[in-house]
């Protein structure tokens, strides 16, 4: 049993699908959209539904601008010890294109109890970022750094945009530099249309697509689609991303996981 | 804490030596100008990493069967040039608690009572953080996992779970790397950028992975389990280790057998274990640039609390006595405080202990009573050390010894004599009353006088294939072994009584 084949009916995957309805909706992802990822864990998610916690929150907000371009506005929150939040956001304006290469964004993270707090301890930051002449230009307070990038590079939750937008044809595959999250560069990735199939959902048998992203400092990593492109789970070792909210409506709604584990055949115990 | 305080004034009085209050404002500004030159710290541990899992060790682990052949961590390289490591380094106890309650005291983990994981360190057993809090100036930061308190990870800012000694940067909340540790380095890095004050730092970054590939396979969970190339990595799948097949006479856990993991899904294990490695090494660059960009004012240490099974002798994570489990990085770098570049020391038997006595040796003062490391500063400054100690004494897990000379391994362990009415082997450590039994081995009734023993040829055997003991040729080196465990070690550690064992 494995956790991503969607043709294997005890896996994490089959078994996500089963649980959730496919919104009917129209999506269009080239205009404007708001999403909401709700982000737990795997192993909570297979073992023990019950204690499943939100790792993660992240929400990414797309305007579509003039001359083939647009800017996403992306906010996470990971859940700390003591009530805090470990907050990353960042405004990036993008190209259209394949990948949503970003040009210039900024990026800003802290630890605190509200996003509006002062950062504790030390731990705020903001770097203003761009590209030129194929050099990552990261300015930190007043120190600035280049690293040397290709043509070709995007940062890792663009990709949340791009795939919606991707074209899903066999043999697709994508090579580029990946930057992780907006301000390291983890080397060269390959992204790659893995498959449509159908599945069974909470609505019956649904079309769905699925690209994967392959390379270093990845955990394989699966992108899973409807058929108007709107992007449902990602999921990667440990990480899975479920989009719970649409432009504030709910999509797929987190309770599924407590209906999930009533038709679970998983039985594993948590580690001593 | 821009401006020196009478307490940090009397500290900082003390460590001048011969100082006097009639004196006051001269030497505050002396003793400021002191602690100013002292070199602030970031202490990098990541949790699980195999030695050879670092992509320049390519060369000292040249069989491709190593880790290092199939991962690419460009930033821990550039550490590594640009500082001294130590190949032949090693935990003090290869599980999570117990190593790092040894890092953190300099003690072994009979001594600080964390002898399993989710036991707290003896109340009377300095850390470096409360060492360091009661002898000097310094600011101590800690974020990301400790696990030596009890059964916690990560710790909280106040209440019962904090670290001693420690301010918290907080994160977590702390069972994976996939999703705490870009927290931890995003902290972590604000704080060296952001450091202003007269006085050092002691910043920790401690993160989970790649502590995550335990939930990747049996006996945990098989939930990731690929029997396939399912992704249709081809040659990008690492080898087998030539050793699965060898497993001796233990008592730790069971090597796994075939029908649980075979030959794909162990290399699907190591690929996934490869990118965890990866993803630590893009955070480590994160800090390394910020402590570049603060001017290198800071000594960096990068070590792991324990290995990873790696599929040799069929095992995942750690908790059993082979080299990939014992054996951990360890990079000092600190070129403007003397530390050599680009060394890779082959030679000298170093472990965790020796940490704390390093930091307290560059900051001027004795390390706790005590303390079982030797400070590796002149190693790292590249000075010629004529009497360095020629072993290295491991406890691993509750029962078990190892002592590791320059060739050998010696190995031994002590089975539990019967059954004890408590649920876990954990227990039988610590009484009813939650007192130490003060187990040394041998000398418990609950457990068989006559250790399973083992030794290994590390030397001119390192995937450790031939297990020496049974043969009797080697009585003499067993007997030497013996001799150094008994008299060097066991006969002065003083075992711990008073566990903060907090396991709500």
């Amino acid at each position: 049993m494995i956790m991503y084949d969607i043709h294997d009916k005890t896996s994490l995957i089959s078994n996500l699908f089963l649980s959730i309805i496919i919104p009917e909706q129209l999506f269009e992802p080239e205009n404007n959209w708001e999403h909401k990822y709700f982000g737990i864990d795997t192993y909570s998610a297979i073992s023990n539904p019950k204690i499943i916690r939100k790792r993660i929150e992240l929400t990414i907000e797309r305007k579509n601008q003039t001359n083939g371009f647009s800017n996403l506005t992306i906010k996470t929150e990971r859940y700390c010890k003591s009530n805090f939040f470990f907050y990353a956001d960042a405004e990036l304006k993008c190209k259209n294109d394949e990948i949503s290469t970003p040009l210039l964004w900024t990026y800003e993270s802290k630890v605190a109890k509200r996003r509006s707090d002062t950062p504790y301890l030390k731990s705020g930051m903001k770097k203003n970022i761009k590209v030129a002449e194929r050099k990552l230009i990261v300015e930190t307070g007043e120190v600035s750094s280049k690293m040397e990038l290709s043509d070709n590079y995007t940062c890792k939750w663009c990709l949340l945009d791009a795939i919606q937008r991707m074209p899903k044809v066999p043999d697709k595959s994508l090579e580029f530099k990946m930057i992780d999250e907006y301000d390291s560069i983890i080397g060269d990735q390959t992204l790659r249309f893995r498959e449509a199939a159908k599945t069974e959902t909470g609505n019956g048998m649904k079309d769905i697509y699925c690209f994967e992203l392959l390379g270093p400092g990845t955990i394989p990593a699966t992108y899973w689609i409807d058929s108007s492109g709107r992007l449902l789970f990602y999921l990667s070792g440990m990480e899975l991303l479920v989009l719970t909210e649409e432009n504030g409506k709910t999509v797929i709604p987190i309770s599924i996981f407590s209906d999930w584990q009533k038709k679970s055949t998983f039985d594993l115990t948590l580690p001593g | 804490m821009s401006k020196i305080n009478r307490r940090d004034f009397l500290k900082s009085s003390a460590l001048i030596g011969g100082a006097t209050l009639f004196n006051y404002k001269k030497l505050s500004i002396a003793s400021q100008l002191i602690e100013q030159k002292k070199p602030n710290f970031l202490f990098i541990i990541c949790d699980q990493m195999v030695i050879d899992a670092i992509s320049i060790y390519r060369n000292y682990f040249p069989d491709l069967a190593y880790t290092c052949h199939w991962t690419n961590t460009p930033n821990i390289d550039n550490l590594i040039e640009n500082s001294v490591s130590f190949i032949e380094s090693h935990s003090s106890n290869p599980v999570c608690s117990p190593s790092r309650s040894s890092l953190f005291t300099g003690r072994m983990t009979v001594e600080t009572g964390v002898i399993h994981n989710n036991i707290g360190i003896d109340v009377n057993v300095p850390n470096l953080g409360q060492w360091l809090e009661d002898k000097t100036i310094y600011e101590r930061v800690y974020c990301g996992k400790w696990h030596a308190g009890g059964q916690w990870n990560v710790p909280d800012v106040d209440g019962p779970r904090i670290v001693p000694g420690f301010d918290t940067l907080p994160n977590g909340p702390g069972d994976f790397g996939q999703f705490m540790d870009y927290g931890v380095a995003g902290a972590s890095e604000a704080y060296l950028r952001n450091h202003s004050n007269r006085n050092p730092f002691l910043l920790v970054a401690s993160f989970m992975d790649p502590h995550d590939i335990c939930f990747w396979g049996p006996p945990i969970n098989e939930g990731r389990n690929r029997g396939t190339d399912f992704f249709n990595l081809g040659n990008k799948l690492p080898v087998l280790p030539p050793n699965q097949n060898y497993s001796f006479k233990e008592i730790w856990h069971d090597a796994i057998p075939k029908s649980e993991l075979d030959g794909m899904k162990w290399r699907n294990y190591l690929y996934d274990y490869g990118r965890m490695v990866e993803r630590i090494d893009n955070y480590v660059g994160r800090l390394l640039k910020a402590v570049h960009d603060r001017g290198d004012d800071t000594i960096v240490i990068f070590t792991s609390d324990h290995g990873d099974g790696q599929g040799r002798h069929r095992r995942v994570e750690k908790w059993h006595p082979y080299q990939d489990s014992i054996k951990v990085p360890l990079v000092i770098y600190g070129p403007k405080f003397g530390i050599k570049k680009n060394v890779v020391d082959t030679e000298h038997l170093v472990q965790g202990t020796d940490i704390l006595s390093t930091i307290c040796d560059y900051v001027g003062i004795k390390p706790p009573p005590n303390a079982r490391g030797n400070s590796l500063r002149p190693l790292l400054e590249g000075k010629k050390v004529s009497n360095w100690k020629d072993n290295v004494y491991i406890e691993l897990q509750m029962t078990g010894r190892i002592i590791r000379t320059k060739q050998y391994k010696f190995v031994m362990a002590y089975k539990k004599s019967k059954e004890t009415d408590r649920k876990t082997l954990e227990s039988v450590f610590i009484t009813n009353e939650g007192k130490a039994s003060e187990f040394i081995p041998g000398e418990d009734r609950k457990f068989q006088k006559v250790p399973v023993k083992m030794l290994f040829d590390i030397k001119n055997d390192p995937w450790e294939t031939v297990n020496l003991a049974e043969n009797s040729k080697y009585k003499n080196i067993i007997e030497e072994h013996e001799y150094i465990l008994h008299n060097e070690w066991e006969n002065k550690l003083i075992p711990g009584h008073h566990f903060t064992r907090d396991y709500k």
